[in-house]
């Protein structure tokens, strides 16, 4: 119940320790409020009905015995009323409260502690809450001044205000509390953001602002990814690097072999290298990824396509492209040409035809590749894209490569907005689909 | 030492060839291999001996690694070209097209990526040498552009770029045999004299004829009106380009 109740965020969280502190702040202070709201209460009571003691046993000494009913009624108020009786209708008490209040009555006028004088309480005169306070004092004529003072311990009315407005100020303090923690909580939630951008490509800078240990948080995030990018940056260098050395002695190979003068033994070399030569490309291109700042170009990816599939029928493979004469589409030519060749030869190494269609529809371009190979175990589809997996061992096929070729071209479409479908077809063999977004306008067909 | 072999006959006996390579291995390798097929090669490691040797000797082509110590491939090219138009084939380690691309616009004749093979090696040096000899005394002025019926053929970066701004790719015996066309616009050109032009593209491959090569060209130049009239078929003489080609 607990975990439902506690909020799972953290702005939540702190909204609730807030709304809990101003509620419990509440609850003290209105037990402390209502004390000290009696007792002064109390005393302006006490002041009030000394003051009416003191004046109208004075006037009323004064004034023929015909005026007293004037002066009665001018002393009297609507929260105090005097009357005067010849037997008191007040009896002595004992209440500790009301000796306290008398306590009080003669501390503001200390002449009044000669005379007698009764206090007591009343239910309400009229129609009302709480209860009246009476009380009586004889002067020296003998008569008895009373008087009533209405609602002198109803507090309820008042600590009903003062809860109301106090409920009042809590909420707006708690809502301008939320929203401040709610503006606390964006630099988190740019952090959060930040975080999970992290990895799919461009640096994410987080801004360094808010809270000072927030600003640090996004400070040393940043600083983790700059090292993190610098980390991936210097490996793939040193890797591009001797990649790139390794061309030279390669190439002197290449060169030697063709000093050779047995022909077996030099194509067989020769073989060699161009396997290390494919493998060398395909860790290059794999290690330049995101990295690789070829910029958009309008191209006619039908002239792309076709250029690579009559490379490979020059080379005396099966190969066909079915499609139309043009299709332009704006991406990045060369990652796109490594794509797609690399999904022909993948076709071609394990079949012995390949066929490459290229289409347009619902707003997609797609490039098809079929062969006629083995095709790739269903169980096994959604893992042959991910780098170095090997399907030979499994296939009893020696194929060579390092198992990047689909790797390569999940990233170059990923990174194009679109995607890399591969499934087996019904006859049997591979159907690699490559589907990239186009928008409408940016693309004609021929 | 085997310049009296059996490759002595051939023209390019004479021509000598500069290589611009830092590794000591690939430079005798070169060395021999040009020997070998009759050309006349000096190696050089770095830039002050290559600029020394062009001092002392007249070369016909320039084999120019892009990866050098000190002052790199391409400004080499760059410096050379302000006073000559020696022939240079840029020779790279990164198979990049961003080298190609600029290696072509810093003046460079041709590019090859390592690790290449001696037939592919011997195959651009004869096409750079076939190609520069006439080449300069037909048109001296430097040629960028060429445009036909609003396609646009980019010299230096070998780009075909369609009438809607698409960059055609074509392949290299594809472009050679349109600029072929271009330099021959509106005149028959028999299928001889094609083969003959495109054969260092083609010298690996046996069973290919010059009409896939035109008709591959065709399809890709084909547009909704009527691309196909651009190449026609002259029956039993060869081919010709009919639309007028704008130079620039």
């Amino acid at each position: 119940m607990h975990i439902t109740l506690w909020p799972k965020g953290l702005i939540g969280r702190i909204t609730a320790v807030i709304l809990i502190a101003i509620v419990l702040e509440f609850i003290g202070s209105i037990l402390l409020h209502d004390q000290v709201d009696t007792y002064t209460t109390r005393e302006d009571h006490a002041r009030r009905v000394a003051e009416l003691l003191v004046v109208g046993e004075r006037l009323l000494k004064e004034a023929p015995p015909e005026d007293r009913h004037i002066i009665l009624q001018s002393l009297s108020t609507k929260h105090l009323t005097a009357q005067l009786s010849d037997r008191p209708s007040v009896k002595p008490t004992t209440d500790e409260k009301l000796n306290r209040l008398r306590t009080q009555i003669v501390a503001w006028e200390p002449s009044l502690d000669n005379n007698t004088l009764r206090l007591a309480t009343a239910a309400p005169s009229e129609r009302g809450k709480g209860q009246d306070l009476v009380g009586a004092m004889q002067m020296e004529d003998g008569h008895w001044l009373e008087f009533r003072s209405r609602d002198l311990f109803g507090r309820w009315p008042m600590l009903y205000r003062t809860v109301g407005t106090a409920a009042i100020l809590a909420g707006g303090v708690l809502l301008a509390a939320a929203m401040l923690v709610h503006s606390l909580g964006a630099p988190l939630r740019a952090l959060a953001e930040a975080a999970d951008n992290v990895g799919h490509g461009e640096t994410v800078t987080v801004l360094e602002r808010g809270p000072r240990d927030l600003s640090q948080v996004a400070r040393a995030f940043n600083a983790m990814q700059t090292r993190i990018s610098r980390l991936i940056a210097d490996r793939t260098q040193a890797l591009a690097a001797v990649g790139h050395d390794l061309r030279t002695p390669l190439t002197r190979m290449r060169l030697r072999a063709g000093f050779m003068v047995d022909p077996e033994n030099r194509e067989a070399m020769e073989a060699d290298i161009c396997e290390m030569e494919t493998m060398l490309d395909s860790v290059l291109a794999y290690l330049k990824g995101d990295s690789d700042n070829e910029p958009h170009r309008r191209i006619d990816l039908a002239a792309l396509v076709s250029t690579l599939v009559d490379a490979n029928a020059d080379l005396g493979r099966d190969a066909i492209y079915e499609g139309p004469d043009h299709l332009v589409l704006e991406t990045r030519p060369l990652a796109m040409k490594r794509a797609i060749s690399n999904l022909i030869e993948n076709g071609l190494k394990y079949g012995d035809r390949v066929r490459v269609g290229l289409d347009r529809a619902d707003g997609e371009v797609r490039i098809r590749v079929e062969d006629d190979g083995p095709g790739i175990p269903e169980e096994e589809l959604e893992h042959v894209t991910s780098p170095f997996f090997r399907l030979d061992e499994a296939r009893g096929r020696d194929t060579g490569g390092l198992g990047l070729g689909l790797s390569i071209v999940c990233n170059v479409v990923e990174r194009e907005g679109g995607r890399l479908r591969l499934s087996n077809l019904a006859k049997g063999g591979l159907c690699a689909e490559i589907l990239l977004p186009m928008a409408e306008r940016q693309s004609t067909m021929g | 030492m085997l310049a009296d072999g059996p490759w002595a006959s051939l023209p390019e006996r004479s021509l000598r060839v500069l290589v611009v390579e830092d590794d000591p291995g690939l430079r005798v390798l070169l060395s021999r291999t040009l020997r070998e097929n009759g050309f006349r090669p000096t190696t050089v490691p770095a830039s002050r001996e290559m600029w020394r040797a062009m001092r002392t000797a007249q070369f016909d082509l320039i084999l120019l690694d892009i990866m050098l110590p000190g002052v790199n491939g391409l400004d080499l090219c760059r410096t050379i070209r302000t006073n000559s138009a020696v022939p240079i084939i840029m020779v790279s380690a990164r198979g990049d097209e961003v080298d190609r691309v600029l290696g072509l616009e810093l003046g460079a004749d041709d590019y090859i990526a390592k690790p290449f093979s001696n037939k592919e090696l011997l195959a651009r040096i004869r096409a750079v040498l076939r190609r520069t000899a006439s080449g300069p005394i037909e048109n001296p002025a430097p040629r960028e552009t060429m445009q036909f019926n609003d396609w646009t053929v980019d010299l230096r970066r070998r780009s075909l770029t369609s009438p809607d701004g698409a960059e055609v790719t074509l392949s290299g015996a594809e472009y050679d045999l349109l600029i072929t066309f271009l330099d021959n616009a509106q005149r028959v050109i028999g299928r001889e004299r094609l083969l003959e032009l495109s054969r260092s593209r083609l010298a690996d491959v046996s069973d290919r004829s010059i009409d896939v090569l035109v008709s591959r060209l065709r399809r890709k130049l084909s547009d909704q009106s009527g691309g196909e009239g651009l190449i026609l078929t002259v029956r039993g003489a060869g081919y010709m380009f009919t639309a007028d080609v704008e130079r620039a």
